[in-house]
């Protein structure tokens, strides 16, 4: 009995010990990961909430660092670890325009060979530079939509005279409240215009068309909403927008879809919550709907992050995009969309999430293109004079054009 | 880590990192000190070994935080650094360098030639745009920061003097005013800007809400260019008013109040005394005052930066707000050896005003006098 008893104990540690060994081989060591994120405080909270529960089996004792950054403050930063030669994050998530910026700094690792990029099928040429992949998405969209508080708007504007017609009947029954405002000098938010005027950034031989009719009409167009029509205030920007609708101060705003989690959460905004209605941008009388660029968030790994912090990076990245629960928790959850094919919007319970995905369906694919950014600041300041009343549209346009391709020169 | 804002926790988890570094560097330097003092008392047997001693610290600091700085930016002048050289000069960036060379005057001269002209293939075609506009050449920066800075210390000067007399009679509740007044000096300027860009909203602004009572229409301020610069100037002109109500009171103060008696009874009026007296007297005073006063404003960027941005249009960037813009801002393409060629102009642009003011004004004869 005694032997049997000796030789059971031996079978058990034996046993035990290969178990443990086995949990020891998958989990990784214990690391530190630092990112970057320019995906908002809110987000940023619940992407730190999910690496613990990551951490917590597959890489029990690490932890994570997370800086939230404003989109240009990433990329300046970034740029200057780069150049200093260290103080890179970790990971860095962001919009994919960055990628392209850093790649051509030569501060990205290609990830074709680190992840199964073929589970990103929507989105994924967005971070796609020289057919080599920079980034992994997660979450498609980052588009740009008509959002509306419906207990002071009942009906969606479909048109753009509907929208009008909504914003002044908003304000006449109610004085205190702005009908209708957006960013309004950010050309990012100008841009749908100019796609849905039958415009876009680049001609068909690759060159960089900023003066076309389209892009005169777009200016137009946004020069009248404001001077002619006055249904946007005299000045407004991002914070102006944001902060108002969320007080119930603006009945009707232009914004993307990494908003929507705290617009949903009643306590940060209080006239909200259920009262909020996501739709497309109203058709122009071309009948054209204006087409937000889309994209989305990307996870890019920097040169310098290597061994167990690039293995740690690695894990955690492919089973932030790809585990099913933790996709629903992070992307939809945050109220964007996801970039896999294995978890989809249920339209039912999720009519907001059904409503900027049918926006994403009208959207335009944003390219990691580094020159991008020679558009994006060659028609600021033209969009500034357009808004200003100081320039004409034909103007704005020729000057977005010649200060474009003295960018382009370099 | 939990995600957070600035809550007990974050305090103290930023303190364990903080402190341990702080003590090391504190350890370190008087370990190194006393070594230094060792080793110039016993070794290199001088008898200042204890002030060169104390004088080490801040000599290390001026080399490593203004010497190599400065060095490292005439460095990088001529060099041809921007983003799609970074794998040239990044010791972590991946990617084939085509460069033969990384610094070199070929790279300078191009860099200061880039500054005052746009060139293609060999040919002049006209100023050089530091930003994205016809509007952010160097003529047109200049002049805006000549305006700029004339308009600044002109307020300065005569609202800072106006007040600084006022203080200096017999008047009631004479602390409490001094105290108000000096209060924007008080407060760190990027809160002012951020406070003052709030007002200056078209719709929410305390200015319109002023002209919108008295029956005025609303301002789009910071939309139109005069207007957004006359906005930045005030906000300047109220920053800097203090600064030299200070100084001039100081000096003020300090003229014996036997001359005005004498020129009184000599039938001199209050004018007359101001002219022949106040402002003699107060020269040694103004003079260093308004130095200051140029140079501080010519690099002020923090105002324009926050208020403004430089926009709208690029029309109420200076010079030191364009060049932040060239290296780091919205519009920025990374070209930081350009950008370094262009902050060495500006050096000089003030180093020759300040060399040429201070010689013609004999403002600091006083002082090398004594």
């Amino acid at each position: 009995m005694k032997r049997i008893l000796v030789v059971a104990l031996l079978l058990l540690t034996v046993v035990l010990g290969a178990v443990s060994s086995v949990g020891a081989q998958d989990a990784l060591p214990a690391f530190n990961l630092v990112v970057w994120s320019s995906d908002g405080e809110a987000n940023d909270a619940i992407l730190v909430e999910q690496f613990n529960v990551w951490a917590e089996t597959a890489a029990p004792g690490s932890t994570i660092e997370l800086v939230s950054k404003e989109t240009e403050a990433l990329r300046n930063d970034i740029l200057t670890a780069g150049l200093a030669g260290s103080g890179l994050p970790d990971l860095i998530l962001g919009p994919n325009d960055a990628i392209g910026v850093f790649e051509d700094a030569g501060l990205l690792q290609p990830l074709d060979e680190l992840f199964d990029i073929s589970l990103y099928p929507f989105n994924i040429g967005a971070a796609q530079v020289g057919g080599m992949t920079y980034g992994v998405p997660t979450n498609a969209g980052n588009h740009l939509m008509l959002m509306v508080n419906t207990s002071l708007v009942s009906e969606i504007p479909q048109t753009w005279e509907e929208l009008i017609a909504a914003a002044r009947a908003v304000e006449e029954a109610n004085p205190e409240v702005q009908g209708f405002a957006y960013n309004l000098n950010e050309p990012f938010w100008f841009l749908p215009f100019v796609h849905g005027f039958g415009g876009s950034t680049y001609a068909e031989d690759g060159s960089m068309v900023l003066d076309s009719e389209a892009w005169v009409s777009a200016y137009q167009f946004v020069h009248d909403l404001k001077f002619v029509e006055e249904v946007v205030p005299q000045e407004c920007d991002y914070a102006c927008a944001n902060d108002l609708f969320k007080e119930g101060s603006i009945a009707m705003i232009l914004n993307g879809d990494w908003a929507l989690s705290e617009y949903l959460d009643v306590e940060k905004s209080p006239a909200l919550g259920e009262n909020l209605a996501v739709a497309a941008w109203p058709t122009l009388a071309n009948g054209e709907h204006p087409m937000p660029f889309t994209a989305g968030k990307f996870i890019s790994i920097p040169t310098t992050t290597a061994d167990a912090q690039l293995a740690g990076a690695v894990a955690f990245t492919t089973w932030l995009t790809t585990d099913a629960v933790a996709v629903e928790t992070y992307s939809i959850g945050t109220g964007r969309l996801p970039a896999i094919s294995a978890v989809a919007v249920d339209e039912m319970t999720d009519p907001i999430l059904a409503a900027s995905n049918a926006v994403l369906a009208t959207g335009v694919g944003m390219p990691a293109d580094p020159t991008l950014r020679c558009m994006w600041d060659s028609v600021r300041p033209s969009l500034e004079g357009v808004m200003s009343d100081s320039m004409t549209a034909e103007d704005a346009a020729m000057e977005a054009q010649i200060s474009a391709e003295a960018c382009l020169e370099g | 880590m939990e995600f957070s804002g600035l809550d007990l926790n974050t305090v103290i988890q930023t303190l364990t990192k903080i402190l341990p570094i702080l003590v090391g560097v504190l350890v370190g330097s008087l370990v190194l000190q006393f070594a230094l003092y060792q080793f110039l008392s016993k070794v290199v047997k001088t008898k200042h070994a204890l002030p060169y001693t104390l004088l080490a610290p801040a000599a290390i600091a001026i080399v490593a935080f203004l010497i190599y700085p400065l060095g490292y930016n005439v460095l990088l002048a001529f060099s041809d650094l921007k983003r799609s050289t970074f794998p040239c000069y990044s010791p972590v960036a991946i990617g084939e360098c085509e460069l033969t060379h990384l610094y070199g005057l070929d790279y300078g001269f191009e860099n200061f030639r880039d500054v005052f002209f746009r060139v293609r293939d060999g040919e002049i075609l006209g100023w050089g745009r530091l930003l994205r506009t016809a509007d952010s050449t160097f003529p047109i920066l200049l002049q805006r920061t000549a305006l700029w800075t004339g308009l600044n210390v002109i307020f300065h000067f005569t609202i800072g003097l106006g007040l600084a007399l006022l203080m200096n009679q017999k008047i009631r509740f004479k602390a409490i005013y001094r105290s108000l007044i000096v209060l924007p000096w008080a407060i760190p300027s990027v809160i002012t800007a951020l406070t003052w860009k709030q007002e200056f909203h078209a719709q929410y602004g305390f200015v319109n809400v002023m002209i919108s009572s008295f029956g005025g229409q609303p301002i789009s301020w910071l939309d139109d260019p005069v207007l957004a610069f006359v906005a930045v100037v005030f906000v300047n002109v109220w920053l800097g008013v203090p600064f030299y109500m200070v100084m001039l009171l100081g000096g003020l103060q300090s003229i014996p109040a036997d001359f005005y008696e004498a020129a009184h009874i000599d039938g001199a009026n209050a004018r007359q005394s101001f002219w022949a007296i106040t402002l003699p007297m107060l020269r040694p005073i103004i003079i260093p005052a308004v130095t200051l006063d140029v140079i501080w404003t010519f690099n002020k960027l923090d105002i324009i930066f926050i208020i403004s941005g430089g926009g709208p249009q690029e029309k109420t960037n200076i010079l030191v707000s364009a060049l932040f813009n060239a290296a780091f801002g919205p519009s920025a393409t990374q070209q930081l050896g350009f950008a370094a060629a262009f902050s060495i102009v500006i050096f000089f642009i003030l180093f020759i005003f300040a060399v040429v003011w201070i010689t013609s004004s004999g403002g600091l004869k006083e002082v090398y006098d004594r």
